[in-house]
Order: structure tokens, then C-alpha cells, then sequence
């Protein structure tokens, strides 16, 4: 048996799947198998894994297509080894990326998950690093214990799956990815595995998470799906983390606060490209979601501001104000959290 | 053959022996079954393999993946003109597969057909849903669209074991994995969206609910608004640029959406769960658009913040009855 599996989720990603595959067989650390979870692709994605004709590689496919999510938990029962891998088709990894994790992992008995830095590939746009390291200073040592991993991860999340090697214990432990949360799905797994379980972290860029136009993402922040997502890791963890399962002091009204936080951003941004109805809907959800007077009083603000601002004569103060607005917001939301 | 009926099954040993031969005792008889088991963790696959159902496929999840994604793989399989889809917990009577199955016979244009639905709950007494409480099937079967679509938006009054659906809709449309309580609510509005729908007055169906459902009470009853937000914001998106199928449609479901969110914290405040309530009260503020429905919600929330004083905990039900009347 070999010591990591490397599951692919695939649906029609024929453009990315060989450069994402060929960067699994150029690991320094050769003792891994791919599956390749096809969810019912229309275009060559077949073909391309035939074609490398690589023994390590094999495909399992879906009748139809259904949520990546459920492509990725059924994927799951396909693992058998001590330590686990994520791959979607159209990220790629470095050479060293499985080598690195599996020596943190081996190194580090309690820790469920290694991640490093991910670059964020974007047509059009210079790359940005992303990794739980930007929270996480590595010259304090590589393990980030349990509690501070949930704590640090609550503003937002800062591991793209890309990055992650995990023991296969972690999915015993927390069985699927949930199933609702089209977008977010890793986010909740890291805050509920950070609230348990130690993580080793490095600021090795080990992969690369490519952000397209035409991928999920861009047609979910259009819809404001990702705020549904939001909420409902807001609501699932206020939940679970009221009372004794608490990560860390705070926690279920952090990530509440969090919430809010998030959706008044995305209300800013919608105002900002002149989508007032959506940017007041927005605020007020935020302004449900806040556990605080204070924050409450800001979502409030807010909206009072898109109804001013949004349109009519004012609508030239809008950038000015915003503009200011975000200057302030740091200290502000500090002294809010 | 006919009808494939799709089954998604979970730890139902309890109940599957009622479905499955509520099934078999269908005077129609042009069907197979498909049940696709989702990682059952009890005797669920004994009791399929003892109801001896003649003409049925088993397929089975390596995972527990949700009913809608279990649902969703199903209808690969489908090879028929008509689907239904029946839980583990409900349950036909003989005559609803015959009954459905010839008004889509008749109306080629229909994407469904509905029947009347008895909602059972283990506590309270039976009730009846279905569109016919909306539409009189006096002079003929067939809901219009618009009228089918207005029936629908304030409220969701179709229960799924009630519907037998052209499989066209499913080619169309998998069910929204996103939304494991709207998804069905969700199918239905764009059936009724795209075309006119049949409809029974029978009671065909029943529909079990379950008190263990709401346990977790807290966490699942928020949830449940967070579906009904996102239903939201998918069709708000699919009805854009004049495509709403009635005039103001996002408008009249975000209404019903906010009565359903009032009406579960009015319950949430009489079960005492009053964190919940507030939660619920809150999401209904925000997302009102009447005055009316504002005003309820505030007072509500008020009226919580009252009632979590100790003295005040015996008034809880008159209040909320009182509420429930005066709304």
C-alpha cells in the first residue's frame, strides 16, 4: 500500500487535468496514488488520464453529474492509506509539496493536518500568496495548536485545499465535507478540525490555486451565493461551538461577528459597482447575524448609507465616503471583535 | 415500462417495510424501483432484500452523501417517461400511481401531477396539503403556469411523495444539493415556472413527520432559513431581466419565505428554545418587506426579550397564541 492518496475531483477540466496530474507524478516523494473522481465530464478529461497511461492513476465516475461536494465524500471511501490529498483538476502543486507535508506529518504524531502557501493564479493579475503562515508566524515552530488554528481561521480562510495534506484520521473523525456548502466546504473542515486537532504549518509555497472567470467561484459571487455559504458557516458553528466545545474563549460569537464582518464587506463592494438592492439586502443580513450592539449599530449605519448614498443627488458622494469608511474599518472592527 | 420510482434511503429500517409495500400494492403495475441506499448504518438493506419487490435496483453510496445527492445519482438511471420519487418515511395509497399517471397521459403539456397529501406528525392531528386547497379541479385538472407558480410562492404546499413528474424536468434540473430542506420547493417552482401542472384532489400520498427530525432543533430550524434564503438568490438570478413567471414573484416569495420564518419562531418560543426564536425574529426583520410583516417581527422580538425573564416564562403560549390570532 502506498502512503498517500491523492483524490481529483474532475468535471470537464480537460484544459488543467494533465498539468495538475503531471504535477502530482513530478513529487520528489514518489509513494502516492491518484483516483480521479470524473462527475460525469462532456470533454476529453477521459482521454487525457488514459493517455499518461500511468499505473498510479485511476478514474472512478459519477453516472451524472452532481455536487463537487459529493463527488469529493464519495471520493473519500476510495483512501486507504495513512495520509490523504486533495487535488481539484485545475490547481497543480509543486515539486516538493508531498515530500515537505508527509515529513511535517511524520514529524508531528498529533498534528491532523500539514499546509503550506499556496500562490493564487489569476489571468490578468500578478500572484498572491495565501497559507494559514500569514497568521501563523513559523519562527514560533511549525506546529499551530489546536484552539489557535479555529481562532486564527475565523476572519477567514486562509488554507486553500490545494495546500493540505491530511492523516486519513481527520476523516474518520470528521466524515465528509458538508454536503450543503458548495463553496465553503473546506473552511468549515479546517475551523472544526482546528478547534481539535494540531496543524504543522509551513511558508513553502507548495502549490497553486488557480481563480478563473468561468470557474464556480466567479458565478457564485455574482449570485451572492457565497454570502449564503457564509451564513451558514455562521449559523452551523454558532451552534456547535456554544457552550463546552468551544475552541477557544469567544468562539461562537467570533465567528458570528466574522459573518457580519464578511457581509458588510460584500455590501460595500456591491454598492461600489452601483448594485444598491443587493447591497442593502446584504447589510441587513449582516446586521441579523451580529452578535454585538456595536456591530449591530454598524450594519445599521450602513445601510442607512446605501439608502442615502446609493443613488439619487448623493450617489457622487458614494467613493469618497466608502474610501473613508474602509480606512476607518480596521480599528473599528478591532474594537468591535 | 412507465414509471421509475426513485427511493433514496437512510437508516429506515423503521419504515421502509410501509413504503416499500404501499409500492407494491400500486393497481398500476408498469414501474420499476430504483433505491439508491446511502450508506445505511442499520438493518435498512435486510428489510429491502425481505419486501421481495419484484423489478427493483439497488444501488449503493460508499458514503453518506445527503438524500439530495442520493436522489440526484438516482436519476441517471431513469429510462421511463414519468419519475417519482418516494421516502423511506412516506408512503402511497394503492390508487396514486394510476391516478397520476393518467393525467400526464392525458395533457401532454404537464410537467407534473399532483395529488392531495395527508401530513402525518406523531403529536398532532393529521393534516391535508396540496394545490388543489388553491385551485378548484371542478372544471378540469390542469393548473395554468401562472397560477400553479402563484399557489407556490407562498409556501411550498406540494409534498414530494404527492408528485409524479415527467422525466424531461429531471434532464432539465438535478436537485439544488445546496438546499437539503428547499430543494423540492425549489423543483417545483421551476416546473410550475416552465409549464402547466396537474392536479388531484385525492389524498394519494401521506407524508410521515418526525418529532426526531427536530432534535437538533436549534441548528436545523436556522438552517432551514438559510435554504429558503438562497432559494432565494438562485431564482431571483433565474428570474432576472423579466423572466419572473408572475409579476413581483421574487417580492411574493420573499413574503412567504418571511411568514414561514415567523411562523417557526412562533413555535420555536412556545418549545422555550427562546435563542432560537430571536435568532429566527431577527433573520424575518431583515429581510421583511411589508409593514406588517416588520412590525410582527419586531414586536416579536420584543416580546422574546420579555419572556426570558423568569416570571414571565408562563406566558409564553398565551402570547404566542395570541400572536398566531391576531396574524
Amino acid at each position: 500500500m502506498s502512503q498517500v492518496t491523492v483524490l481529483v475531483p474532475n468535471y470537464n477540466g480537460a484544459a488543467y487535468l494533465r498539468e495538475c496530474l503531471e504535477s502530482i507524478r513530478a513529487q520528489t516523494f514518489e509513494d502516492w496514488e491518484v483516483v480521479v473522481g470524473d462527475n460525469a465530464s462532456t470533454d476529453a478529461s477521459l482521454s487525457i488520464v488514459a493517455a499518461l497511461a500511468e499505473r498510479r492513476i485511476r478514474t472512478v465516475r459519477r453516472p451524472r453529474t452532481i455536487g463537487w461536494v459529493a463527488n469529493v465524500n464519495l471520493l473519500m471511501a476510495e483512501a486507504s492509506t495513512p495520509y490523504i490529498a486533495i487535488l481539484h483538476a485545475d490547481d497543480w502543486w509543486e515539486p516538493a509539496f508531498l515530500e515537505t507535508t508527509v515529513s511535517m506529518l511524520q514529524a508531528a504524531p498529533r498534528s491532523l493536518v500539514a499546509t503550506g502557501a499556496g500562490r493564487i493564479v489569476r489571468t490578468g493579475r500578478a500572484a498572491e500568496l495565501t497559507g494559514l503562515f500569514q497568521a501563523w508566524a513559523v519562527s514560533q515552530g511549525s506546529t499551530c495548536p489546536a484552539g489557535e488554528v479555529a481562532r486564527l481561521l475565523t476572519p477567514r480562510n486562509l488554507i486553500p485545499s490545494a495546500t493540505v495534506l491530511t492523516r486519513a484520521e481527520l476523516y474518520r473523525r470528521f466524515p465528509r465535507y458538508e454536503p450543503a456548502l458548495s463553496l465553503l466546504g473546506d473552511w468549515l473542515m479546517w475551523l472544526r478540525a482546528g478547534g481539535v486537532a494540531d496543524f504543522e504549518v509551513t511558508n513553502q509555497v507548495l502549490a497553486n490555486y488557480r481563480v478563473h472567470a468561468a470557474n464556480q467561484s466567479a458565478f457564485a459571487e455574482a449570485n451572492n451565493l457565497w454570502a449564503m455559504d457564509v451564513l451558514r458557516v455562521g449559523l452551523i458553528l454558532r451552534a456547535e461551538w456554544a457552550g463546552t466545545a468551544s475552541p477557544y474563549p469567544g468562539a461562537a460569537r467570533a465567528i458570528a461577528a466574522s459573518i457580519a464582518n464578511d457581509l458588510i464587506e460584500r455590501a460595500a463592494l456591491r454598492l461600489e459597482r452601483g448594485d444598491q438592492a443587493t447591497a442593502r439586502r446584504l447589510a441587513r443580513l449582516a446586521w441579523a447575524m451580529a452578535p454585538s450592539a456595536g456591530q449591530r449599530t454598524l450594519a445599521r449605519i450602513g445601510e442607512l448609507g446605501i439608502r442615502l448614498f446609493g443613488g439619487g443627488p448623493l450617489a457622487r458622494l458614494r467613493e469618497p465616503l466608502s474610501g473613508m469608511a474602509r480606512r476607518v474599518k480596521p480599528a473599528v472592527q478591532r474594537s468591535l471583535m | 415500462m412507465s414509471v421509475t420510482i426513485l427511493m433514496p434511503v437512510y437508516n429506515g429500517a423503521a419504515f421502509l417495510a410501509r413504503s416499500l409495500k404501499s409500492i407494491s400494492e400500486q393497481t398500476y403495475g408498469d414501474w420499476r424501483v430504483v433505491i439508491g441506499d446511502d450508506g445505511s448504518t442499520d438493518d435498512s438493506l435486510a428489510v429491502i432484500e425481505r419486501s421481495g419487490l419484484p423489478r427493483l435496483t439497488l444501488r449503493r453510496n460508499a458514503r453518506n452523501i445527503g438524500w439530495a445527492q442520493t436522489v440526484n445519482l438516482l436519476l441517471a438511471e431513469v429510462d421511463t417517461a414519468y419519475v417519482a420519487v418516494l421516502h423511506q418515511d412516506d408512503w402511497w395509497e394503492p390508487g396514486f400511481l394510476a391516478t397520476v399517471t393518467a393525467l400526464l397521459d392525458r395533457t401532454p403539456a404537464s410537467l407534473l401531477a399532483v395529488t392531495a397529501a395527508r401530513v402525518v406528525h406523531p403529536s398532532r392531528p393529521d393534516a391535508v396539503w396540496g394545490l388543489h386547497q388553491g385551485f378548484s379541479v371542478e372544471k378540469g385538472s390542469t393548473c395554468p403556469s401562472p397560477v400553479a407558480v402563484s399557489l407556490l410562492l407562498p409556501t411550498d404546499p406540494i409534498r414530494c411523495p404527492a408528485v409524479l413528474a415527467r422525466s424531461e424536468l429531471y434532464r432539465r434540473y438535478s436537485f439544488d444539493e445546496s438546499l437539503p430542506y428547499a430543494c423540492d420547493w425549489l423543483m417545483w417552482l421551476r416546473a410550475a415556472a416552465m409549464a402547466s401542472v396537474e392536479v388531484s384532489a385525492e389524498v394519494l400520498a401521506n407524508f410521515q413527520l418526525h418529532e426526531a427530525s427536530q432534535t437538533a432543533g436549534f441548528i436545523r430550524a436556522n438552517l432551514t432559513t438559510i435554504d429558503m434564503l438562497r432559494m432565494v438568490e438562485v431564482l431571483r438570478t433565474e428570474w432576472a431581466d423579466g423572466r419572473e413567471p408572475v409579476k413581483d414573484a421574487i417580492g411574493k416569495l420573499t413574503v412567504g419565505i418571511t411568514n414561514e420564518i415567523l411562523a417557526d419562531a412562533g413555535l420555536k418560543i412556545e418549545a422555550g428554545d427562546l435563542a432560537g426564536a430571536e435568532v429566527q425574529l431577527r433573520f424575518a426583520r431583515a429581510i421583511a418587506l411589508s409593514v406588517r410583516q416588520s412590525v410582527l417581527s419586531l414586536a416579536g422580538h420584543r416580546a422574546v426579550g420579555l419572556l426570558r425573564l423568569p416570571l414571565m416564562a408562563s406566558l409564553r403560549t398565551p402570547i404566542t397564541q395570541l400572536g398566531r390570532r391576531l396574524w
